[in-house]
């Protein structure tokens, strides 16, 4: 089972330089296939936004929103549509084909205390996944 | 036949000549509007309007083949402290738990 992480990261972020360094790290250990992807809605060339603020556009939440989240976003649409042209970064997704469904885990933020453990408990769902064949 | 009655009888009739001579004379208004669509058809901008097309034109706007929207993956949102903290092992084993019941469903 083929599980890939993916690092959404922007340039100008020194967060995502250092948690880049390390995933780097721990895909080389490991053996884990580790895919940094420069996303940014600053840039004309990359408009690819992330895939936290994707959720924040108005089709998405046609589309794919329950009723709550259409019920929130009547009432405040002007702050999503001002969150929509803003971007999260990093933003870690561990993605893996489930049957020919894609799973995805999709963690934002990174903060540098307690990262051994992070790190720890990404790999330990990696293996599951592998293991389990999920 | 007394005076005034002689008076009365005079200015009926006087005001019935009066509205008899200044009466404005009928105009038949006759609307010679012609549909926007045969204009056009005389005019030659619109050769297919022809015959009844003319005066109920309908156009036909190509639509292109209607795609499915792309179905979302499932997936799960989390933050950085979630994965960071020492439940996340309890909350995982939750949900592959989850995912093999649906899987079996």
């Amino acid at each position: 089972m083929a599980v890939t992480i993916r690092l959404q990261f922007r340039p100008t972020c020194p967060r995502c330089d250092e948690l880049i360094e390390k995933l780097m790290e721990a895909s080389a250990r490991t053996g884990i296939e580790f895919i940094p992807e420069m996303v940014s809605t600053e840039l004309e060339t990359h408009l690819a936004p992330d895939e936290v603020h994707r959720t924040y556009s108005e089709d998405w939440m046609k589309a794919h929103g329950s009723q709550k989240q259409k019920e929130l976003y009547g009432k405040a649409k002007e702050i999503f549509k001002y969150l929509e042209n803003s971007s999260t970064v990093p933003v870690l997704i561990v993605e893996w084909d489930d049957g020919g469904k894609k799973r995805q885990l999709v963690i934002k933020g990174f903060s540098a205390e307690n990262f051994d453990t992070a790190i720890k408990n990404l790999i330990y769902v990696v293996a599951k996944i592998t293991l389990r064949s999920l | 036949m007394s005076v005034t009655a002689m008076n009365d009888f005079v200015n009926y009739i006087v005001d019935v000549l009066l509205k008899i001579l200044l009466r404005r004379p009928a105009k038949e208004e006759v609307s010679v509007s012609l549909a926007p669509a045969l204009n056009l058809v005389r005019s030659g901008d619109f050769a297919e309007l022809r015959g009844r097309h003319a005066f109920y034109p309908k156009f036909l706007i190509e639509e292109g083949m209607k795609v499915k929207e792309q179905a979302e993956g499932e997936r799960i949102y989390l933050s950085w402290r979630e994965l960071a903290s020492d439940k996340f092992f309890e909350d995982i084993e939750k949900m592959f738990e989850m995912l093999q019941k649906k899987k079996k469903q």
